[in-house]
């Protein structure tokens, strides 16, 4: 019995090494990089300076920026991928050979790097593109729109590009919840005598509620850590307006090497994460008990 | 990309070593990119130009002739765009080069060339005529139909390059060697270009492009073999090495007696003798410019503000 | 269901069309200007007059496809393969063996999923640099190893958990090596939990940009996704050739879409919501 419980050890060993080497070691580095100052170049001139780097923050506009362009990214990825995921499983969840094609072939942008996404619609996008094109054809527009130039529309029209590749992702988990209602409470409520409406106000709804905390919580926690899309279309610009909290962090540290204080960028974005992770972590045990 | 990789490089490096060498006569503007405190950190190999290049056939079509000044620019533009076609193609949108289009204008609006430099190791500040005026002449060719609508949103080498072969627009900046080769393959059949130097601000100035390193060389301190390198790099200055340079369409750092073959390559060598530096090492502030420069085309900055802003950032870099 | 009443019901079906199509049109439009000659890059919408297929060759000689696609197979495949096998690994021994602190050391690497990877890229670039692995191969492939680490050994324990122990005793029974017992009767059992966490990890390393970006700086190096950025940054690429790029990158992707479709979703979208 003691060998058995020793090769357990060793079986989940490689794992956990990688994960406490690659992954936990680098995380408190993190933490402890924040507080010091260093240019990326040379190893030996790490240099602690205390909570200095923190200070850097307020003043920071572009921070500021980054900060209010992630919140708003955040909320407006969430609502629309929600409102058309949910609404996309909700008509689609018969098993007709239909419904499954149409399912499949909404699936597809999930499959492509962001960055496939964001040369594709950095080209639809484009103020003599093919989206201003049509638009110009139907009589919608007369001057083109600046999709990825105008101050407020780059970040719209990142969002849009983003709901357009990940619908399919909530769609499939919502048909998941949705298929775990059993078919007996509608045909109850059905005797009841309630309409689609009501069955879906009083048999839906409350089903699917941990299923939609779920998905909001996992848009939230992908929509913070937001990097290859806004790099690819608009590197943050033009003047900031979609630079996110990634993105910064990456100018900053790639850029005006300034790792230490990067690295409190990172801290925050990580704390965030963790808010939201932990949100998560205890609603799963909440929908165990 | 070639003004960020050079950027990179050029931020002075602690780790590199003075190369012992004898210069050749490199153009001035040429070596003050690679100088820091006193000491050269590398040489140049080529050095970029940039100039607007000019669609021939557009031209001549129209009737018009070379822009002087940019009041003759914005003439120009409005007869272009009489007869269908766009100004100056810009990629504003990948940053550097709206960054290139402020340097252009400082050029002109600062004669002694040498805020840009001081004001980049925080001796200046920002908010002071010569700087306002640069960012004043941008807004003022934007709202006169020199560059297409939504030029925030149009990137360098896919928006504005496809604008100007397609021949949606007469003209583009900033043109350098680089970007000779993709014009000659996607421009169609028989479609000529030339290129002029940036249009001056006042009629009484000289033409000033800008001009800046492209590639240089240095040499580490714990690199091995560092005569055969420096030797390598003698040779690579040498007069026949600028005959090399110039067969593969690169500009060399010194004056040279080489007529280049094709004319756009001729007339990029005449023109770097007449360039300024252009360039900010300190990253926040050229990020800052770029920023700021594409704000001046939303329209969401003024020229006040884009002075103010570089101010700011001065204020929070520590020397 | 019950019977929908036709108004809704065609209104319904209006906005799913429409939806279809908001999705569909990108791919059918990269499509079109993928065979398009330089004149029609810009006036035709959809359908070209004219067809250049040479748009592919030149396509793929121009952006170098020979060598990110093989770039992108090295470093996809080598991280796949280390990540499915210890997290096999750590998900038996995770579930099978009553192990002190087992539990906690679960939840621990389960916790790694809660981290963005922009979180820790600079100690990571630190640690590749201290390790001389700076721009090289396994600069991408450890990160990708760990980063998939959290999810591969939850499905693995949650699938072997229920695996029956009587075939795993009884081999033991037969005097069987406990690794051998691991090798030769649990991985043939297990094949669909195999299957899902190499989609879901082989997607996420295929389309993986940030580390890449950071970590990669030799031309020869570059993956698929940082080959495109770069590609479309650095050079005058003619739109048709940016679109027949496209195409090329995505086409592999679709293919094993379309073989293997529901391996696939499930695959995607596993771990995401507790089953």
């Amino acid at each position: 019995m003691r060998t058995h419980r020793f090769a357990g050890y060793l079986f989940i060993l490689p794992a956990l090494l990688f994960f406490l080497a690659f992954l936990v070691y680098p995380l408190l580095h993190t933490v402890y990089l924040s507080l010091t100052e260093w240019a990326g170049f040379d190893l030996k001139k790490i240099a602690f300076v205390g909570f200095d780097n923190f200070k850097l923050i307020p003043p920071d506009w572009i921070f500021w920026k980054a900060m209010r362009n992630t919140f708003y990214f955040v909320v407006g990825t969430t609502v629309f991928l929600n409102l058309f995921g949910l609404g996309l499983a909700l008509f689609l969840n018969n098993s007709t050979r239909f419904t499954h094609v149409v399912r499949t072939l909404v699936f597809i942008p999930v499959l492509l790097s962001p960055v496939i996404v964001g040369v594709m619609w950095s080209r639809i996008f484009d103020p003599f593109g093919v989206l201003n094109q049509i638009l110009e054809k139907l009589g919608l527009i007369q001057t083109p729109i600046f999709w990825l130039g105008a101050k407020n529309m780059a970040l719209v029209s990142i969002i849009g590009a983003t709901v357009w590749q990940w619908v399919g992702y909530d769609m499939v988990l919502y048909l998941t919840g949705l298929q775990q209602i059993p078919e007996e409470l509608y045909e109850a409520a059905m005797i009841d005598g309630a309409n689609r409406w009501q069955m879906f106000r009083r048999v839906t709804v409350p089903l699917l509620k941990g299923v939609a905390t779920m998905v909001i919580l996992l848009n939230f926690i992908g929509g913070v850590r937001i990097f290859d899309l806004v790099y690819v279309m608009t590197k943050g610009g033009p003047n900031h307006n979609t630079e996110v909290l990634a993105t910064h962090l990456y100018e900053v540290a790639f850029w005006f090497n300034k790792m230490g204080y990067a690295s409190v960028i990172a801290v925050i974005i990580l704390a965030i994460s963790l808010v939201f992770a932990y949100l998560r972590s205890r609603l799963m045990s909440e929908e165990k008990a | 990309m070639v003004a960020e990789a050079a950027a990179r490089i050029n931020r002075p490096p602690r780790d590199a070593s003075r190369p012992k060498l004898d210069i050749p006569k490199y153009f001035p503007s040429a070596l003050a990119d690679l100088t820091f405190e006193g000491n050269t950190y590398s040489i140049p190999l080529d050095v970029n130009n940039l100039t607007v290049f000019y669609n021939k056939n557009i031209f001549k079509k129209v009737g018009q002739k070379i822009p002087e000044t940019v009041d003759d620019l914005i003439s120009l533009c409005k007869a272009l765009k009489a007869g269908g076609y766009m100004g100056i193609a810009h990629g504003a949108k990948d940053g550097w080069p709206a960054g290139d289009l402020y340097f252009q204008m400082l050029a002109y609006s600062d004669g002694s060339h040498t805020m840009l430099r001081k004001a980049d190791f925080g001796k200046l500040t920002w908010n002071r005529p010569e700087f306002i005026e640069a960012a004043l002449q941008i807004l003022k060719m934007n709202a006169n139909g020199v560059f297409p609508p939504g030029t925030a949103a149009v990137d360098y080498f896919t928006g504005a390059s496809q604008l100007f072969t397609q021949q949606k627009t007469a003209m583009f900046y900033p043109a350098g060697s680089w970007i000779v080769g993709g014009f000659d393959t996607n421009f169609p059949e028989g479609v000529e270009y030339g290129l002029f130097p940036f249009p001056k601000i006042s009629k009484v100035q000289d033409s000033a492009s800008t001009g800046g390193v492209a590639t240089n060389w240095g040499v580490l301190k714990k690199a091995k073999n560092q005569d055969l390198v420096l030797a390598f790099y003698r040779i690579a200055a040498d007069m026949k090495s600028a005959q090399i340079l110039i067969d593969h369409s690169m500009i060399p750092p010194y004056a040279v007696n080489i007529q280049a073959k094709r004319e756009i390559l001729a007339d990029m060598i005449k023109t770097q003798a007449i360039a300024q530096t252009r360039f900010v090492f300190t990253p926040e502030l050229h990020s800052q410019v770029m920023s700021g420069v594409q704000g001046l085309f939303t329209g969401e900055v003024s020229a006040a503000q884009f002075v103010a802003a570089l101010d700011r950032v001065e204020k929070t870099i520590k020397r | 269901m019950p019977r929908r009443e036709p108004f809704s019901r065609n209104l319904i079906w209006i906005l799913i069309a429409l939806w279809l199509v908001v999705t569909l049109f990108p791919f059918l439009w990269v499509l079109s200007l993928s065979v398009r000659t330089p004149k029609e890059v810009f006036t035709a919408i959809l359908l070209p007059k004219t067809i250049r297929l040479a748009n592919y060759l030149e396509a793929w000689s121009k952006f170098g496809f020979t060598l990110l696609f093989r770039n992108s197979v090295l470093v996809s495949l080598s991280s796949v393969a280390v990540t499915v096998f210890i997290s096999a690994l750590a998900g038996y021994g995770f579930s099978k063996f009553r192990l002190k602190g087992g539990s906690f050391l679960f939840h621990l690497i389960l916790s790694g999923v809660m981290i963005p990877p922009v979180a820790v890229v600079i100690p990571l670039f630190v640690f590749m640099k201290r390790l001389g692995l700076f721009n090289s191969y396994p600069s991408v492939i450890i990160p990708y190893i760990v980063f998939g680490l959290p999810v591969s050994t939850f499905i693995f324990k949650s699938y072997i958990q229920n695996v029956s122990n009587d075939i795993l005793d009884a081999a033991r029974i037969d005097g069987c090596g406990e690794l051998g017992i691991f090798l030769r009767i649990l991985l043939p059992i297990i094949k669909p939990a195999v299957a899902t966490v190499t989609i879901f990890t082989f997607m996420t390393n295929w389309n993986e940009f940030l580390l890449a970006v950071i970590f990669l700086h030799d031309k020869g190096l570059y993956t698929l996704p940082l080959g495109m950025s770069v590609f479309v940054g650095q050079y005058s690429a003619p739109w048709q050739l940016i679109g027949a790029g496209v195409v090329i990158s995505i086409a592999p992707v679709l293919v094993l879409f379309f073989v293997l479709q529901n391996q696939f979703i499930r695959g995607l979208t596993a771990g995401a919501v507790r089953e």
